[in-house]
């Protein structure tokens, strides 16, 4: 076995993560937590959100600045957050 | 009415010398309307004259945060050497100081490149693409070069349609 070490989290922190471990150590808990991560990781990399979604939900925006944003010598002075 | 995050930090501008200035995801949601949403505000402040208002509107620190109901303030630091807009959040009467859109692309580059984040590449394309006409074009690339990422800034560019121009403005920076 590795050799045990410690690391500092908040006390919040380790309330989550005490509640969410069920019946395994926080190794054995924090392992998981990275295989699970690496695994979406890996699979988003084969599976990119296509380019052009991203473009036209940047279009929506586009709108939304045209109507909510005001600007002042090329620089943003005011928001309309309400217009969203 | 504005998310209460961000009449917090229009409370906090309006009563501090040394005005706060909001990064990172709170900055991306006021940019996107709300596209992208962030569950807390990180900030440069003046930790001296910050805290003691914080206390006083009822603030208590928990960890790396200070918290009042569901507002979470992360204080990353004093002091950002990166240019800054003033942006008054309409029919609030507060105004916020919010890291320009450039540097806060730059920023998501920053971890779209270094930490191959797709939320960040993700996010710094909405941006390049949404204020595409707006941009400051010379001031984003230089701060892109400085930051070593002016390869993944051309490379997101050109995954947004090419005859769309990015970039409608051209300053110079000071001393450049």
């Amino acid at each position: 076995m590795d050799r045990i070490t410690t690391i500092q989290v908040s006390a919040s922190t380790r309330d989550r993560l005490y509640g969410l471990k069920f019946r395994k150590t926080y190794d054995e808990y924090l392992n998981f937590l990275m295989d699970m991560y690496e695994k979406l990781e890996a699979e988003g990399s084969r599976r990119p959100r296509s380019p052009g979604k991203v473009l036209v939900m940047s279009e929506a925006m586009r709108e939304w600045v045209k109507r909510n944003v005001k600007w002042r010598n090329g620089r943003i002075a005011e928001v309309d957050l309400d217009g969203r | 009415m504005a998310d209460e995050k961000f009449i917090v930090l229009g409370e906090l501008n309006r009563a501090l010398k040394k005005k706060p200035v909001l990064v990172g995801g709170g900055a991306a949601e006021l940019y996107s309307a709300g596209h992208f949403v962030t569950g807390d505000i990180d900030i440069f402040a003046d930790r001296d004259e910050l805290l003691p208002l914080l206390a006083k509107m009822g603030f208590s620190k928990e960890g790396m945060y200070f918290i009042r109901g569901k507002v979470f303030i992360h204080l990353l630091g004093s002091h950002i050497e990166k240019r800054f807009d003033d942006i008054l959040l309409k029919g609030t009467g507060l105004k916020v100081r919010v890291i320009s859109v450039e540097d806060l692309i730059v920023d998501r580059l920053n971890a779209c490149k270094w930490w191959r984040s797709k939320v960040d590449c993700e996010q710094a394309t909405h941006l390049l693409n949404t204020y595409r006409d707006r941009l400051d074009t010379g001031y984003l690339e230089d701060r892109a070069e400085e930051e070593d990422v002016r390869d993944t800034l051309d490379e997101l560019r050109a995954s947004i349609a090419p005859h769309k121009n990015i970039g409608a403005r051209r300053t110079k920076r000071k001393g450049k």
